[in-house]
């Protein structure tokens, strides 16, 4: 092979594999895989998987929020469960509150009216590092057909989970 | 033959330059460029910029007394667009026809087969087409606030779906988030999004506000910003963007100035007007985390009621863009003259020619024209 065929030749190949070695290392391909997934109507339609059982972090704790029922007839009292999980690596004593808002439906609004208190409830417990407690509340409130209806942790709702009422209609 | 003794001097640098060369003129071709031709979706319509071509709004004879006025005002002064108007049975649709009137923009019929409410806004959010296609997608969200006991707002989740089976180049989705489509106002650059949203998502859709805010900016192609603080209301009552990185939030405390006490306690407002610290402070809150944002933050009166739901807002508006103009079909208020004429000044001072639509009978239910109107299209 001639002398300036050979110099193109490796030129070439030298080119090559920087090109390859530059795409690897700059390639858009390397975000973060959510960024990369063409947004198109059917990918969207596509519902995520999501929490099963609300949960938050407050203080050192891991709390998730559960009741007793996945919907409610009118007239049904929820009971509320809190657990509780220790994660801060020491012992603990923290109150604990759990409240129940509802929203007045008025037939003809465009959105249901402000929150009202329904129900709240406060406890304290201590835990032991890595422990985990449930505590349970009786909120003892009747559900109506005409208020949407929510639980939330802490005072400064922390997390809020609504309650499915099941109606007639 | 041997090589001349400069090659290897010229053959490394020269084969490392056209390689790098030659790998960023592929790039795009390899990776953003495919991507972008792969979406057919793009990111949420402004509230302000852009003309708009279709609008949708839902009405039931029911409602007749709280939306026909507006309705009528907003539709006799549109020009040339295209108005879906769902109905559960034409004889609604022609009823309304009726008592609107004659009409530049053509008011199209869309019977469904499901419950409504007339308060078309929350239902859906429309986004862009991208990427070549012409279909606008809309999203609705995984649930609606209060559906459970409320049968019409329960039939009103299924709008997008009815209007995606109807009509062409219209697609529609379901988000796995909850929300409504008044928790956001935005520009086209950024999605102002209000306290309830989080609320209503955080521990059960989402973990953080940091995935919360990533997921709505993968779903709406903009930035997104969080409000932390804000009235309990949807965004279009407190705040609206209009354009040229402007954003305009109520003030109460204006509105208080513009009234003697005698004035302010007269207005029609469910628990008498609401001047209090508290309220006022929530309005600058906004004010606060849009100036943050980097928006220049003017600010127009407001008379919010003490029930927290009636208001007089100046803002619940519907915005056009067309032929190098800005229009703004912005409420009024029988009872505040006052009140009307200063936020009209306000939207005059930004450019915009102000149309005004009486919304007495509608914002005792706790909205006004923003809230009844959807754009579906815009230019």
């Amino acid at each position: 092979m001639s002398f300036p065929a050979r110099n193109t030749l490796a030129t070439l190949g030298i080119a090559a594999v920087s090109m390859f070695a530059t795409l690897a290392l700059l390639s858009p391909r390397h975000a973060d895989a959510e960024d990369e997934e063409v947004k198109t109507a059917e990918n969207l339609r596509v519902i995520k998987p999501y929490i099963g059982e609300p949960s938050v972090e407050q203080d050192g704790c891991k709390l998730t929020l559960k009741i007793d029922k996945e919907s409610y007839a009118a007239g049904e009292k929820p009971v509320v469960t809190l657990e509780i999980s220790n994660t801060s690596g020491k012992a603990l004593t923290r109150t604990f509150d759990v409240s129940m808002s509802g929203r007045n439906v008025e037939a003809m609004s465009r959105m249901p009216a402000m929150p009202r208190l329904l129900w709240e409830g406060s406890r304290e417990v201590t835990l032991a590092a890595g422990e985990t407690k449930t505590i349970t509340f009786e909120t003892g409130f009747a559900l109506k057909d005409n208020e949407s209806v929510a639980i939330r942790i802490g005072k400064e709702e922390l997390l809020e989970r609504p309650i499915r009422i099941r109606t007639e209609n | 033959m041997t090589d001349h003794p400069h090659s290897n001097l010229i053959r490394w640098p020269l084969g490392v330059l056209l390689g790098v060369a030659a790998a960023l003129l592929a790039m795009p071709l390899l990776g953003n460029g495919s991507q972008a031709k792969a979406s057919t979706v793009g990111a949420l319509q402004s509230d302000c910029d852009g003309t708009i071509s279709e609008l949708v709004i839902h009405y039931t004879p029911d409602s007749f007394a709280i939306v026909s006025v507006p309705y009528r005002d907003f539709l006799r002064q549109l020009p040339a667009v295209k108005v879906h108007v769902l109905v559960r049975r034409l004889e609604d649709f022609e009823h309304l026809k009726a008592f609107v009137g004659d009409t530049t923009c053509s008011l199209s019929p869309l019977v469904v087969n499901h419950g409504i409410t007339s308060w078309s806004r929350d239902r859906w959010l429309a986004l862009h087409p991208a990427g070549g296609a012409r279909a606008v997608t809309l999203v609705a969200p995984q649930g609606e606030l209060g559906a459970d006991v409320w049968p019409a707002r329960k039939g009103d989740e299924r709008a997008a779906e009815s209007l995606a089976a109807a009509l062409v180049d219209v697609n529609a989705a379901r988000s796995e988030l909850y929300f409504d489509g008044g928790d956001f106002v935005t520009d086209g650059e950024t999605a102002f999004v209000t306290p309830n949203l989080r609320r209503r998502n955080l521990g059960l859709t989402v973990h953080s506000d940091a995935e919360l805010k990533r997921r709505l900016e993968r779903l709406l192609g903009l930035k997104v910003v969080l409000l932390d603080t804000a009235l309990d209301h949807h965004a279009g009552m407190y705040m609206m963007a209009t354009g040229n990185r402007t954003v305009l939030v109520g003030d109460p405390r204006t509105a208080r100035d513009l009234l003697t006490p005698v004035e302010a306690a007269a207005l029609p407002l469910k628990g008498g007007v609401d001047f209090s610290e508290a309220t006022l402070d929530a309005f600058d809150a906004v004010a606060e985390q849009c100036a943050r944002a980097g928006y220049r933050v003017v600010r127009i009166p407001q008379a919010p009621g003490g029930d927290g739901r009636t208001y007089f807002t100046y803002l619940n508006a519907i915005l056009d863009q067309r032929e190098g103009r800005r229009v703004v079909y912005a409420p009024t208020f029988d009872g505040a003259g006052r009140l009307n004429a200063a936020a009209a000044d306000v939207w005059k001072s930004l450019g915009y020619e102000v149309r005004p639509v009486n919304c007495t009978s509608s914002y005792r239910h706790f909205g006004s024209l923003r809230c009844l109107v959807s754009v579906l299209r815009r230019g």
